[in-house]
């Protein structure tokens, strides 16, 4: 595409050259063979109409969702997209690393046992899923994406984030979540141990549950999910505990604390491990309270 | 999907792109700093930033990603000139700059970026299935992949001699003084790199920021001292109505591009220049056009390409700094969502196409009004301060040490490559399964 | 061809050994490497260490205040004589002129056998870009023999000077320009014109051969003992040493199966960068010490040819892509016609079915299509610029090799 630039000046370096010059003479670039940057807002259309062609597609994109009764042996491994009902939530917490939901989905259409599945969250999404109590009504409508396991005997979805669980409708049916709970590996007993203790002999104690009271909160940094803590009465030796989401304590605060006494391999130190829905994990004790 | 949504995600994008055409001024800053900036930030302010709705701040980041991906280098083209006294080789943009065509080789670069924003929103949704199958299928073998890239570097140097030393031992001194230097380049950043990824000296709080000096040393502070101690003078530059190339020039370029970019894109521990390095020798691109308009391509199918990857169905590869900062608060879940972002590169690539031109403009009289030393100077202030900010003395120290290796290539007339090094041999390693046995050699373990 | 290519030329061979690919799911070796670096490796020892220990009898520096081509012209022609006087071997080479960091004065060399003249001509200013850019804009050889063939060398070098992409207005004024004569018969091995530009200057070496006549071999230390059948046997110990020596490291012993596989990788490796260099102009000297001379290429391309690299690019990561696939534990991709047959990469048929379908739709067709494209290209769109216009109807493009 020629370019309307005076032809005696150069259109790159803007240098005076010879009318009859193809090139200029001082920086060596072409004067006739030249595209012109109209290209540019040329380009910025077209990027426009692409976008709204997105748009588009993002308003109005219809899913394709499976029908659950196709869900066979055949799909094993298939990332699939389903819609259906809130028939039923179980939630099942184990001690600290475990925790499983299972919701049962009842497709549209008649009811049977082949138009059923169950949905499963384990670990880090059932987790998200716990942080959020009051996501699911029964009889909601949810639109799932996950990865189908399916073969002689078994047959559920798997969903690797809580976020791929979504709500089209809300249904009428009672809340499910923080309140329903079953454990049903009840959590080992805890062990009572100071923090002397427990940095005596860390290995006897390593990756077990441990209640330590009274212990004074020493300090705690700011934005970090972790604050130390000392046996009251003794500044030293100093244990981190780490996972509490809640309002930490303030310095100098006398608190009970139950968590998993366990290594941290990255820094080379011992900490407790506690867990937010453990409602005993970080516990204030009463002015004078030693145990 | 809701077109108040939609219309709120452009706005955020937008927003993006105008913080980062405002980042994009200090030449060296890189955008991965500025999102990790911004996520301290975010977790300072944690309780707000739980209130935006994710998708809007992922689209926030989008756009900041874009505006820089395009924006970038315009900066450094003109506040950093080299000084051809202590070069074996000028860049054509550095050339383009000295004849007072520095406003077309930005423009050029944009065309690059261009025809890779028109790539990705225009054709990336109908081969996702491709892209996909591809990733399963490279993904055993990143480690030998990163192997070869690695030897590719080593191996390809040539000597910058030009044969007219007297003797045959001057002859070989001039070629492989150079070349050693970038051999050892190459073997001291590994070095630097194995001792970071197995030591945290930074404090542990932003101990995610590990690389950050490092990368900060090896490649912004050596080139902005360099320009500080430049004997250059930038002349008055013009502003073309239009650029110096064919349509031939703008699809090898771009094709250029597009291998080197993809190549980075999918490949874990590869970064555009070693890509593109093998890229155009691959495609046999010649001319400073092609050059220069495979840069822009490369550079932004490496920033936003990569980061789309995360979003693509079939895909959902989270690679580079931006997708992992992101996937701390959002996981993409459907097609619908993937359809947005893809519209909002599109936009936010507009917009900063659109700025390209003004930008420029500006940063060419900046650069003639202001002596570059300064802009220099203050750049590796601020860059040092944030560094400091983030990383604390030690960061400031092991920052020390990269700069002086990074400083390296420009006195002894290597390339600056291998200076990737420090990113490429211990991710290979790791991959392989023996980083930790290297690194046990080398008292880091 | 380019590093690249042969480092992914190498490669693919690598990639043909079923143990280099199922070592990413094992033992995590790098054999692929080996194939890259044997691929590399011809082109490595002669840049980086033969040409600098290839001794001339004649070196002449031409500077921006000395532009002395007679000088130049002479020193080659009489080089030319005294080999076919002595019999022995004399190699001559003319340094480049660089002014600056970006700059440099060229000068264009040609060696005419029939009308056993060398001409030097001063030609413009270059940046490095122009002078890569200079193939793709010369004429083709039969043209241009026409052309001197009228008019003589020294106006047809100036008009080539003049069209090629150069600084204007560069040229030295009064022209700078000079034919020397010789007597000797000669055979030129590679083409007639070369260019003092960027990087090392050209260089030649004379030598009588059998039949009398003065052999001319551009650039000799090239291609000569490193491009070998014989030196690419070594391979094979030197990657059996390697992998050897980490397999005793290990614990896995000497003659372990990497070691194993790489005594014949190697080798394979090494000869793929020979076979793709015999595609071009300049051929090799394939077994030393029983042969001496290089033999000649099929000048199917040339080096710098876009086109002849990218195909080779590409068929190479293909069957990277196809190795990668075929050995892999599971298959990532199964391909429609083999689809309907059962069974999987270990079955002979259905191996040779996907291959087929493989080769038509990944490789045939692409490389047609691209091909195709290249050639109406040329043909419509980029015509071969000449600077003999009657000439341009009558080009075969197919002859001038290089670029399609």
């Amino acid at each position: 595409m020629p370019t309307a630039d005076a032809p005696l000046f150069c259109p790159s370096c803007g240098k005076e050259n010879p009318a009859d010059h193809k090139v200029c003479r001082f920086c060596g670039a072409s004067i006739v063979r030249r595209i012109s940057l109209k290209i540019v807002p040329i380009g910025v259309v077209l990027l426009l109409a692409i976008a709204a062609a997105h748009f588009h597609w993002a308003a109005n994109y219809a899913p394709d969702y499976a029908p659950i009764p196709s869900l066979t042996a055949e799909r094993n491994f298939e990332r699939v997209r389903v819609k259906g009902r809130v028939a039923d939530v179980q939630i099942v917490r184990e001690a600290y690393d475990h925790h499983q939901v299972r919701i049962e989905l009842e497709g549209e259409g008649e009811r049977s046992p082949d138009n059923r599945i169950s949905v499963r969250l384990e670990g880090e999404p059932a987790n998200d899923f716990l942080a959020n109590p009051g996501l699911l009504n029964r009889g909601d409508l949810v639109d799932v994406a996950a990865a189908l396991y399916a073969g002689a005997g078994y047959r559920h979805l798997s969903v690797s984030s809580a976020q791929f669980i979504r709500v089209l409708e809300k249904g009428s049916g009672p809340v499910v979540g923080a309140g329903e709970a079953e454990t049903r590996a009840p959590a080992a007993p805890a062990v009572r141990a100071t923090v002397a203790d427990l940095l005596a002999d860390p290995e006897k104690y390593r990756d077990q549950v441990v209640v330590a009271r009274p212990l004074e909160v020493v300090e705690t940094p700011a934005a970090l999910p972790f604050f130390r803590v000392a046996d009251a009465g003794r500044p030293e030796p100093q244990l981190v505990v780490i996972g509490f989401k809640g309002a930490v304590p303030a310095v100098g605060a006398r608190i009970s604390v139950r968590g998993k006494f366990t290594f941290y391999e990255k820094k080379g130190y011992w900490e407790l491990q506690v867990r937010d829905w453990d409602q005993g994990a970080v516990i204030v004790l009463p002015d004078g309270a030693s145990e | 999907m809701d077109i108040v949504i939609i219309l709120t995600c452009c706005c955020a994008a937008l927003i993006g792109v105008a913080i980062a055409s405002v980042f994009s001024l200090i030449p060296g800053l890189h955008i991965y700093n500025v999102i990790a900036f911004t996520m301290m930030i975010a977790f300072a302010a944690i309780d707000v930033f739980k209130t935006l709705d994710p998708l809007i701040t992922t689209c926030f980041i989008m756009g900041l990603v874009v505006g820089f991906s395009v924006l970038f280098t315009v900066s450094s083209q003109f506040f950093q000139p080299c000084d051809d006294s202590y070069r074996s080789m000028m860049l054509p943009h550095e050339r383009f700059l000295f004849e007072g065509r520095g406003y077309e080789a930005a423009m050029l670069s944009g065309i690059g970026s261009l025809c890779a924003l028109l790539l990705i929103s225009g054709l990336f949704p109908f081969v996702t299935g491709a892209i996909g199958v591809l990733r399963q299928l490279i993904r055993p073998h990143i480690y030998w992949i990163l192997g070869l890239v690695s030897l590719f570097v080593l191996m390809s140097e040539w000597p910058k001699d030009h044969g007219v030393g007297k003797t045959t031992g001057q002859r070989f001194a001039d070629a492989w003084v150079q070349l050693g230097m970038g051999l050892f380049v190459f073997v001291a950043a590994s070095i630097l790199g194995l001792f970071v990824f197995c030591n945290t000296v930074i404090p542990v709080d932003n101990a995610f920021q590990s690389l950050m000096p490092v990368f900060i040393g090896l490649f912004a502070i050596p080139s902005q001292i360099m320009a500080v101690i430049a004997h250059a003078r930038i002349p008055k530059q013009h502003f073309a109505a239009s650029v110096d190339c064919s349509p031939q020039d703008i699809a090898r370029g771009a094709m250029t591009g597009t291998v080197g970019g993809m190549f980075s894109s999918l490949t874990p521990g590869l970064t555009p220049g070693p890509a593109l390095l093998m890229s155009a020798h691959a495609t046999a691109s010649s001319g400073e056009q092609q050059f220069i308009i495979g840069g822009g391509t490369a550079r932004v199918l490496y920033y936003i390409g990569a980061l789309v990857l995360f979003f693509m169905p079939d895909v959902y590869m989270r690679r580079g700094g931006a997708a992992i900062n992101i996937s701390l608060f959002f996981v993409p879940e459907t097609a619908e969502q993937y359809f947005l972002i893809s519209g909002i590169i599109a936009v936010a690539g507009a917009a900063s196409l659109l700025l390209l031109g003004g930008y420029s403009r500006f940063c060419a009289r900046v650069a003639e009004k202001i002596d570059f030393r300064w802009i220099s100077l203050g750049g590796a202030l601020l860059l040092s301060a944030m560094v400091w900010y983030v990383t604390s003395w030690q960061g400031l120290a092991l920052m020390g040490v990269a700069t002086a290796l990074g400083l390296v290539p420009n006195f002894w007339h290597t390339r600056r490559i291998p200076l990737l090094a420090v990113l490429l041999v211990p991710v290979c390693l790791n991959m392989a399964g023996v980083g930790n046995d290297v690194a046990g050699w080398l008292g880091f373990r | 061809m380019k590093g690249i290519t042969h480092f992914l030329t190498g490669v693919a061979t690598a990639s043909c050994f079923p143990l280099a690919i199922q070592t990413a799911f094992a033992d995590k070796s790098f054999l692929m490497l080996y194939g890259g670096f044997c691929g590399i490796l011809p082109d490595t020892l002669d840049f980086k260490f033969a040409r600098y220990f290839w001794k001339f009898d004649h070196v002449v520096n031409m500077t921006e205040d000395h532009l002395d081509a007679k000088l130049a012209a002479e020193t080659v022609a009489q080089a030319i004589d005294e080999a076919a006087a002595t019999g022995k071997p004399v190699r001559v080479k003319l340094n480049v002129m660089r002014l600056s960091t970006n700059y440099y004065r060229t000068a264009a060399v040609q060696i005419d056998g029939e009308r056993k003249e060398v001409t030097v001509y001063v030609g413009p200013l270059k940046t490095m870009s122009h002078c890569m850019a200079r193939g793709e804009t010369l004429p083709s050889d039969a043209a241009r023999y026409k052309a001197i063939a009228e008019k003589g060398p020294v106006p047809v070098l100036a008009d080539i000077a003049q069209e090629a992409a150069c600084l204007p207005d560069t040229l030295p004024q009064p022209e700078i320009a000079h034919v020397a004569k010789f007597k000797a018969d000669v055979h030129n091995t590679y083409y007639a014109d070369s260019e003092i530009g960027i990087f090392s200057g050209p260089d030649w070496q004379f030598k009588t051969q059998e039949d009398g006549r003065v052999r001319i071999d551009f650039i000799p230390w090239h291609r000569h003992w490193s491009h070998s059948i014989t030196l690419g046997l070594l391979m094979g110990p030197l990657g059996f040493l390697i992998f050897g020596l980490s397999g005793w490291l290990t614990g896995q012993g000497w003659a372990n199966p990497y070691a194993l596989t790489a005594l014949i990788m190697g080798p394979l490796a090494f000869w793929s960068h020979v076979f793709v260099d015999q595609l071009g102009h300049l051929g090799s000297n394939l077994f030393p010490p029983w042969t001496h001379w290089r033999s000649v290429g099929f000048k199917w391309s040339t080096s710098s040819s876009a086109f002849g690299n990218q195909m080779v690019n590409y068929l190479s990561v293909a069957i990277i892509l196809w190795n990668i696939n075929a050995y892999g534990p599971k298959a990532t991709f199964t391909l429609p016609w083999a689809a309907r047959i059962a069974g999987d990469f270990g079955d002979p048929l259905y191996y040779l079915v996907s291959l087929l379908n493989y080769a038509v739709v990944a490789v045939a067709i692409p490389v047609l299509a691209a091909y195709l494209l290249v050639r109406l290209h040329r043909k419509y769109i980029a015509k071969r610029q000449t600077v003999f216009d009657e000439m341009s109807e009558n080009e075969d493009f197919g002859s001038a090799g290089g670029d399609m």
